[in-house]
Formats: C-alpha cells, sequence, structure tokens
C-alpha cells in the first residue's frame, strides 16, 4: 500500500496539519500509556483480599469500669490533658461529656487530631500515651452500656435520623434555606457524636432521651466508618452521587468521542 | 492480484484443497439457497466515513457490554424483597434487616469475583449509553438525518431512547437500596397525581399501596427480558432500515442523493468497528474496574422511614427531577376532586417533550415544504434555524438538566440553594430564546459566507 | 464546503511508502495477550476490583487498538461509490404493491357485513383482555385514607419503645409509629417538643398538642418522600428529595419548595401513665395528593 497517496498534505480542520505524516505518538497511544501508568499505580494501592472491606473496631482493653490500676499513667495523662475540660469524671463541663465514648477507636483519632474547638494532642503525646488515654476514657469513663454499641445498629439511626441532612456518605449538603449541613467525614468522628449529642443552630439535640447512650455510641461508631469509607470498586468520586457519576459518564463518552475522531482521521472518504 | 493466480494455479496444478473461507462460502451458498451473490453484494457495502457516524456504535456497544454484564449480574441477582439479617462480609451492616434482593447486591459486590466489576461496568455502561443515544440523536437532528426516506427510522430511534432510557431506571431500582427506593415511592406518586386513574393505575404498577413486597419482583422480568427484547427488537429494524437504505453521507465531492461514496465494509470498515467495540468495551472496563459508583452499601436498604439528600436518579432522569423540583405547588382544585400539581412537570413535561420529538421530520418537511427523498446530510451551518431550535431545545434540556441536581451543585460551588432554584426558574424561560437567537444570528452568518464563497 | 484539496498545501507527500509500521498494532496485541494473562491471575488471586477491571480493560484496549489501526490504516485505501436506493418513490412497485394486497384482501372485504362483525369482534376481543390487567393489584379503595394509627394508639420509638412526657427534654425530634406497628410505612411522624407557647393555634386543632407535644406526618405531600431535614433553629422541617420546607410552628404549613399541602397532624394526647397516644387517626390522607384526595 502506497502511504503517499494517503498522507497527501492534506488540511484536517483548524489545529492540526497533516503536513509531514512522520509517524508521532498518536493520541490513542499516549491514552495507553496513561492507562499503564494509572494501572501501575492504583493496582497495588487497590490490591487487597476483596473478602473484608470493613474497618476494623476494637473493643476497648479493659472491660471492668470499676477497677483502676493504682498509678495508671493513662489515667494521670487523663487527669493533666483532659479532666480541664471535660470533668475529672468525664461528666463534661467546657467539653461535652465522655459518657458514649466507649470505644479506644473513637476517642483515639479524636485526641490525636482534634475537632472544631477540641485541641490536637498528637504533638505533645507519644502514640502510645494516645492510645493508652483512649483506651483509659473507654473503659473508666465512659458510660459502661457504651461498650453494648453495634456499628450496623448506628448505621440504623443515622440513616433515620441524619442522612436526610448530612447524607448517607456523611458528606453533608445543602439545606433548603440557604446553609449547609456539614460534611461530618472531615473530622474525626467524634466530633460529630458531640455535634450531635449537644446539638447547636440548626443541629437539633439527640441527647439521652432522644438516643440512649448505647445508641449514641452506635452513631458515633457508623460515624467512623464514613469517616473513611471502603471503597472497594476504585475512586470514591466524592461520594456525593449520581450527579457526579453522570459528569464522570460524560467524561468516558468524550474518550469515546475521541478514538472515533482517531477512527476517522485516515480516511480519505471522510468529508473535509 | 498476480499472487493469487500464481497460487491458484499452483494449487490447481498440484491438487491442493481450496482455502478454508473458500470452503466456508461454498457452505453457505449451499445453505443460504444460492444467496452467495447477494452475500458477495453485501461484502462491499458501502459506509460512508465520518467521526460522527460512530456515535451509534457507541450506543450499540454498550447495549452489547450491557447485555453481557447484565447475564452475569442475573446468576447472582435475588429479585425477592423477603426480609433477611444480613451476615455477611461488610462490617457496618451485619445484624441489619434486608431485602434479599439487596442482601444479594452486597454479595455481589463483596464476595462473587469480578462481581463488583461486572456490577460497576453495568452501571457505567449504562450511563454511557444514554448519553451516546442522545448525542446520536442530536447528530441526527444537526445534520437532518432524519427525512425521508429515514423519518420511520428517527421514530425507531426515539422509542429506543424512550426503552432504554425506563430500563435503566427500572435496573438501577433493582438493588432496593434507598437511593433507588426513594425514587420507586416518587414514580409510584407521580403515577397517583394522574386524573381520575392515578390511583388505580400506581396501585396496579406495585402491586398495592406504596411500599409493596412485590414491586422488585415485577420490575426484574422488565428489566432482564422485556425491555431488553423490545430494544433488541427495535435496535434490528432500526439497523435494518440503515442496511437497507444505506446510511446518509455529508456533502463532498462525488456525492448527491443517488450516489453513495465511502469504504466498503470488508476489510477496513468491518476491521475498525470490531476495533471499536473492543475499545468501547475497554474504556468502559477501565472507568468499571478504577472509578467506584453506585456503592449501595453505603446507601444502605431502603425502608421508608429513612431518607438521604443529595438525592438524585441517574442523570437521564434528571430533566424530571429538574422539573419536579422547580415547578410550584399549583394544585388545582376541581369540585371535590384534586389535580396534583406534580402532574404537570412529570406526566405533562415528558409529552409536550416527546411529541414534537417524535413529529420532528414531519414537522421540518411541512415548515420547509420538503417531502423529497435525501441522502445527502445538510450542515448545521445549512440550516440556521433548525440549528438555532435545536440549540434552544438543548439549553432548555440543560437547564432542567443542571435543577435537578441544585442541591448538589449549591453545595459543590458554595452557593445558597435557594438562589440557585430561583436563578434557575428565571432560566427556564430566559435561556432557551436567548441561545436559540444567538445561534441563529451565528449560523446565519456563517451560512451566508458558505453560500457566497463555497468555504 | 471546500472540495477536497490534494497536495496542493505545498508539502510534500509522505514518501513513507509499503505498508504501515505494524509497532501499534503489535504493541495493542502484546497489551491484549499480557492483560488477558493479568485478568486470570487477578481471578485467581482473588484481586481487588481495580486489578481485574484494569487487567480486562488493557486485554480488550489492546485488541481494539491494533484492530482499529489496522482498519483505520486500510480505510484511506479504498474508496468505493454506489448508487443509494431509488431516492424517489417507485410509483408502479408501490401501485402493484397495493393492487395486490387489495385483491387479496378481497375475499374477506367483499362481504361488508361479515367484514364489520369481523372487526367488532376483534375489537371486543382485544378490549376484554384489558380486564387482566386488573390481576395486578387492588382497586386502593379506602387505603390511601387511612393508616395504622387508631384512638388511644401510644406512640412508640423505631425500637418499640413507648414515648413519655420527658423525651424531648433537651429538645430535637423523634420518630415514632404506632404501637405494634413500627412497619407501617404510612403511619410514621415526626414528634416536636414545644414549651414556650410557639406554637401557633390552628383553629379546631386547639387541644391536639397537649402540652406543646405536636406530631406531623413524615410523608411528604409533594410525592411522597420521607421529610427527614429537620433544622433545630428555624423550627422548620424540610424534604430532601425536591426541598419542600414545612413550618412546624404554624401547622407544618409549606413555606417553600413544591410542596402545597402542610404536613397532616397527628391528634395527640398524654394518657394517665403519661405516655403519648394519638386521639384518632389523621383527619386527611397522608402524603401526596389524588384524585379523590379532594
Amino acid at each position: 500500500m502506497d502511504r503517499s497517496a494517503v498522507h497527501n498534505g492534506e488540511r484536517r480542520g483548524r489545529c492540526f496539519c497533516r503536513a509531514s505524516g512522520r509517524p508521532r505518538l498518536r493520541p490513542l497511544a499516549q491514552l495507553c500509556v496513561v492507562l499503564v501508568v494509572v494501572l501501575a499505580v492504583a493496582g497495588p494501592a487497590g490490591a487487597s483480599p476483596q473478602a473484608s472491606p470493613s474497618p476494623a473496631l476494637e473493643a476497648s482493653a479493659s472491660a471492668n469500669p470499676a477497677v483502676e490500676a493504682p498509678g495508671d499513667p493513662a489515667a494521670k495523662v487523663f487527669a493533666e490533658n483532659c479532666s480541664g475540660c471535660h470533668g475529672t469524671r468525664g461528666e463534661g463541663g467546657v467539653g461535652p461529656p465522655l459518657a458514649a465514648a466507649g470505644f479506644a477507636s473513637l476517642v483515639a483519632p479524636m485526641v490525636a487530631e482534634g475537632g472544631i474547638e477540641m485541641p490536637a494532642f498528637g504533638e505533645q503525646l507519644s502514640d502510645a500515651q494516645i492510645q493508652g488515654v483512649a483506651e483509659y476514657v473507654a473503659a473508666h469513663i465512659a458510660d459502661p452500656a457504651s461498650h453494648e454499641a453495634v456499628v450496623a445498629d448506628g448505621g440504623e439511626i443515622y440513616r433515620l435520623y441524619c442522612a436526610g441532612c448530612h447524607s448517607t456518605t456523611g458528606r453533608g449538603g445543602a439545606l433548603t434555606r440557604g446553609g449547609n449541613a456539614p460534611d461530618i467525614s472531615r473530622y474525626p468522628a467524634a466530633e460529630a457524636l458531640a455535634a450531635m449529642i449537644l446539638g447547636g443552630g440548626n443541629m437539633p439535640a439527640f441527647a439521652g432521651n432522644t438516643l440512649d447512650v448505647r445508641q449514641q455510641t452506635a452513631v458515633g461508631l457508623y460515624v467512623g466508618v464514613l469517616v473513611d469509607p471502603p471503597s472497594p470498586g476504585g475512586r470514591g468520586l466524592g461520594y456525593l452521587g449520581p450527579v457526579t457519576e453522570g459528569a464522570v459518564s460524560a467524561i468516558a463518552l468524550l474518550i469515546l468521542i475521541f478514538l472515533a475522531v482517531w477512527l476517522a482521521w485516515e480516511s480519505r472518504t471522510a468529508a473535509p | 492480484m498476480s499472487d493469487r493466480r500464481l497460487m491458484r494455479s499452483l494449487r490447481t496444478a498440484f491438487g491442493v484443497r481450496r482455502s478454508p473461507l473458500r470452503r466456508a462460502a461454498g457452505w453457505l451458498d449451499e445453505n443460504l439457497g444460492g444467496g452467495s451473490r447477494l452475500l458477495r453484494e453485501e461484502l462491499r457495502h458501502v459506509f460512508p466515513d465520518s467521526w460522527a457516524f460512530f456515535l451509534g456504535e457507541i450506543a450499540l456497544y454498550c447495549f452489547i457490554l450491557l447485555v453481557v454484564t447484565g447475564i452475569f449480574l442475573a446468576l447472582f441477582f435475588h429479585a425477592s424483597q423477603a426480609p433477611v439479617v444480613y451476615h455477611g462480609s461488610y462490617q457496618p451492616l451485619v445484624g441489619v434487616p434486608m431485602s434479599d434482593a439487596y442482601s444479594s447486591v452486597l454479595d455481589l459486590s463483596f464476595n462473587v469475583r469480578a462481581g463488583l466489576l461486572a456490577r460497576q461496568v453495568h452501571h457505567w455502561a449504562a450511563l454511557v449509553f444514554v448519553a451516546a443515544l442522545i448525542i446520536h440523536l442530536l447528530r441526527m437532528f444537526f445534520t437532518g438525518a432524519y427525512r425521508r426516506p429515514r423519518r420511520l427510522n428517527w421514530v425507531i430511534g426515539l422509542s429506543l431512547l424512550i426503552l432504554v432510557g425506563f430500563n435503566g431506571l427500572m435496573g438501577y431500582s433493582l438493588p432496593d437500596d434507598l437511593l433507588s427506593g426513594a425514587g420507586l415511592r416518587i414514580a409510584y406518586s407521580i403515577t397517583e397525581s394522574i386524573p381520575l386513574l392515578g390511583p388505580t393505575l400506581a396501585s396496579l404498577m406495585f402491586g398495592g399501596q406504596f411500599p409493596t413486597s412485590g414491586i422488585i419482583a415485577r420490575i426484574y422480568p422488565v428489566h432482564i427480558f422485556l425491555l431488553p427484547a423490545g430494544i433488541a427488537g427495535l435496535l434490528g429494524l432500526h439497523m435494518g432500515m440503515l442496511w437497507l437504505q444505506r446510511h446518509t453521507e455529508l456533502p463532498g465531492p462525488g456525492r448527491d442523493d443517488r450516489t453513495i461514496v465511502g469504504t466498503p465494509m470488508v476489510p477496513a470498515y468491518a476491521l475498525r468497528t470490531s476495533g471499536y467495540l473492543m475499545l468501547v468495551a475497554g474504556v468502559l472496563t477501565a472507568f468499571g474496574g478504577l472509578l467506584q459508583i453506585n456503592p449501595v452499601w453505603l446507601y444502605g436498604p431502603y425502608t421508608p422511614w429513612d431518607a438521604t439528600t443529595s438525592a438524585q436518579p441517574d442523570w437521564y432522569m434528571g430533566w424530571l427531577e429538574g422539573a419536579v423540583r422547580m415547578f410550584p405547588g399549583w394544585d388545582i382544585q376541581i369540585g371535590g376532586f384534586l389535580l396534583p400539581a406534580v402532574f404537570w412537570p412529570a406526566v405533562v413535561l415528558p409529552g409536550l417533550i416527546f411529541t414534537p420529538l417524535f413529529l420532528w421530520p414531519w414537522l421540518d418537511g411541512m415548515a420547509l415544504r420538503d417531502g423529497a427523498f435525501h441522502n445527502v446530510l445538510t450542515l448545521p451551518s445549512e440550516r440556521p434555524g433548525r440549528t438555532a431550535i435545536g440549540a434552544g431545545f438543548v439549553t432548555f434540556l440543560t437547564v432542567l438538566l443542571v435543577a435537578g441536581g441544585d442541591d448538589v451543585f449549591a453545595k459543590a460551588f458554595g452557593l445558597s440553594l435557594p438562589v440557585l432554584l430561583r436563578t434557575l426558574q428565571v432560566l427556564f424561560f430566559v435561556a432557551p430564546p436567548i441561545v436559540a437567537l444567538l445561534t441563529y444570528v451565528v449560523f446565519r452568518g456563517r451560512a451566508q459566507r458558505w453560500l457566497a464563497t463555497g468555504r | 464546503m471546500s472540495d477536497r484539496e490534494t497536495g496542493t498545501h505545498g508539502t510534500p507527500p509522505v514518501q513513507g511508502g509499503g505498508s504501515p509500521p505494524g509497532w501499534p498494532a503489535a504493541i495493542g496485541l502484546l497489551a491484549t495477550v499480557v492483560g488477558a494473562v493479568g485478568f486470570v491471575v487477578a481471578f485467581v488471586t482473588n484481586a481487588s476490583t481495580a486489578w481485574l477491571g484494569g487487567s480486562l480493560a488493557a486485554a480488550l484496549l489492546g485488541l481494539g487498538v491494533a484492530l482499529a489501526y489496522w482498519g483505520r490504516d486500510l480505510a484511506g485505501d479504498e474508496v468505493i461509490s454506489g448508487p443509494y436506493p431509488a431516492p424517489h418513490d417507485d410509483v408502479p412497485g408501490a401501485a402493484a404493491l397495493g393492487g395486490d394486497l387489495e385483491q387479496s384482501a378481497h375475499v374477506i372485504t367483499r362481504r361488508r357485513l361479515l367484514s364489520k362483525f369481523l372487526v367488532a369482534g376483534l375489537g371486543v376481543f382485544a378490549l376484554s383482555q384489558v380486564v387482566i390487567l386488573g390481576a395486578l393489584g387492588p382497586r386502593p379503595g379506602r387505603s390511601l385514607f387511612v393508616t395504622a394509627w387508631r384512638p388511644r394508639s401510644r406512640l412508640v420509638t423505631y425500637d418499640g419503645q413507648p414515648v413519655t412526657r420527658d423525651v424531648l427534654a433537651a429538645g430535637g425530634t423523634l420518630v415514632a409509629f404506632p404501637e405494634g406497628h413500627t412497619d407501617a410505612a404510612d403511619s410514621q411522624i415526626a414528634l416536636f417538643h414545644f414549651i414556650g407557647g410557639e406554637l401557633k393555634a390552628q383553629p379546631g386543632r386547639e387541644t391536639w398538642s397537649p402540652e406543646g407535644f405536636v406530631a406531623y406526618s413524615r410523608i411528604c405531600t409533594h410525592v411522597g418522600c420521607t421529610v427527614a431535614q429537620y433544622m433545630d433553629e428555624a423550627q422548620m422541617l424540610a424534604c430532601p428529595c425536591h426541598q419542600s420546607t414545612f413550618d412546624l410552628l404554624d401547622g407544618a404549613r409549606p413555606v417553600a419548595g413544591p410542596a402545597r399541602r402542610p404536613l397532616p397532624q397527628l391528634p395527640l394526647a398524654i394518657d394517665p401513665q403519661g405516655y403519648l397516644v394519638a386521639q384518632s387517626d389523621f383527619t386527611e390522607p397522608v402524603g401526596p395528593g389524588f384524585w379523590d384526595a379532594g
């Protein structure tokens, strides 16, 4: 086949001039290179057993709330750092009460990263200290009923009371008279738990008569799932639902149209 | 050619058997009652060439991908709302009561190998399918491909779009999750709003007062069999007519209404279109593998007392959602009876949109007094009026689409939702005529230049 | 549009000659093989969706690139033309067909009365089959006008706990159902407690809000979504679906959004043991409007 008959220096469109006809990296080949690179990066990131995408939910280390080891260093950390705001027995004060803090997995991220008004202790306390005080709070400060919380119950309560404003994915949403229900996945779950118990502004309070301690803790555990939701299907695309998915599908269509343009590019029978 | 003659004489000389393809041709001819002459002509079937003619193929190959992934999914999905308590591998839902359907989708997502891949490819393909159909329809519209003798094919194509849209709606409702379950409630209420027969129709469709325990089982055969069979049948007609009538061609040298210029089907076109099938499948598989879509485990099972914000249907129903959000509560009391406001945006408006679309070939023919056969397309610049009307129509649908996601856009771009809604309500009236007018002015200028200078 | 120009832009045509370079197709086919093997490995080792999808996509794209590239380079080779099917009506042919059809149908159409009976019979038969649709579901009857609330039904939460007068002492809201019917979707209510006298009196409903407790149906009167967005400060209840907003202090009448009718209010009472109970069912249909609801 004589390619000179095909590459005859025709002008195509406004952006390309098929003057030289020399081989250059075609857009499709570029796409392949990009895909290979993406796969090389995404593969190891995504390669994990399919079986259990759920987060590890630790129970508190010591289940007996009454017995405290004398000279427990964690108790000391609590007394020095936490009791000023949360009270000597976690009854609250400037900071919220800690009755629903029955899981170290709820407490530790909050202590380390802080919340909206709570300072972060990640700098001044070591990881071991943070974990220690978290387990201490869960075991000795929190209400014992809090230990019975189950994350699945929390999910049911969350979808009943919370998802209407904060969405099932916790990303928040616009409110009908202006303003937003906030994205609760941006902070440690305990922040959302405290806000839920105390209320404030348009956020109603879900205190002990509406939801008991066990239910409150369960919601906290579920929010913990939403803070870092399992995404076995790949990139999460913002967790805003079908709107984003529709926009991304438009990108897929554009890629396919681009490929069609490439396919018809060489054709002599394509109209100018 | 001389190579072949040489080989043929060599074969005859040495008594070698015919090549496999030649033997196949002989077999076909025997079994098809002598149709080989027709087949031979069709090997040289002429396909005019343009990237714009591949858009229908995107849709076709999405359909094939949907059927293939759909068959896989159908082997695992339980179309039953029988209550089960989940005890699978997704911890945050263990112990939660849900329907068997939702539980089977969780199993597909977490426990079936390639299950989540199949689900996601299926869903991405559905979204791209409708998008491709709409782009394909717009290409037909803006190039006048709907004119005689292709008016019936236009109607068939539009019917395909409607069937595909409905099938998608049913498809994403099958998992019985919170988001799609809310959509079913809305569908029920919209049906209820029809005067006189509404409540009865809704009860017949759903098998009782919402929520019913049989709606998923009822949707299932429609989604996996009835509508796909209808789509496949219409598609066969659509492509059969395309084959018989030949594809339209863009204007150019050597082309007129009697002469078609293009590429023969074999080998160039067949190779390219099969390659394109693989490319479409490949792109959608990449999306399905790398980009998460419809994470139903986060939405939770549908229960009638739960709700979520950022609640939209899949994008191709967004125009209907936007119309329902924007239309005010203008209920009408007629004596002792109520005509709910939602009847107008949800039932009447789709009729108002699709009826002129269906009738467009005839409306266009009457307006231009042109009932002749046309095989050569007219470019958008040659028909500025048609292009302007199309542009206005697209703008109209885009405003509705944006309104359908107004709370998500408000949150994503930091806008006040009531202000955005009011703006869109104004744009609904103002934007389409402005865009149409601008388009007309721009294209009329180009058309005049084209007529004058030929470029 | 301009005529196709052939090499008139002052640039020399390519002197590559011969068949196109095969390396893009070769790379594509290599990707196909690698992708296919990778897919098998990913499947057997239960790798993530990303690996499964990525390898399969590589295989498909590789094959696609190879085939498309081949075909694309061949596309320029051969330009053929042919005739469109006759662009005008085949008038004699259509007339002949019409004549044939008429002749064949004459067997029936010449018996005028009998033909009319045939049409009528077919029509009646076809219409009669429409009745089968009635098997699909029940007539709505009164079902849209009643819920599970009865006089003295106790309010219970989603997990069956009866609701007492101290339940909303710290404010907030509660979702409640009739006792024994926590699965009754049409009966769900949202309970509020307004103690400062903010509740505006609704004519004819003076006894419906004992001690400031007020309960509204949670089914939106627009298209039936669950009205779940409680805005504490504004004392509004809004629907996440289409943003209908209801004023809780004024009989849940809509103040924004596409809803028209207020949320139906459940008449409440407090029984001697201190539990919240309903006085009766709702006095209007809950949920969206429909023809007979007027």
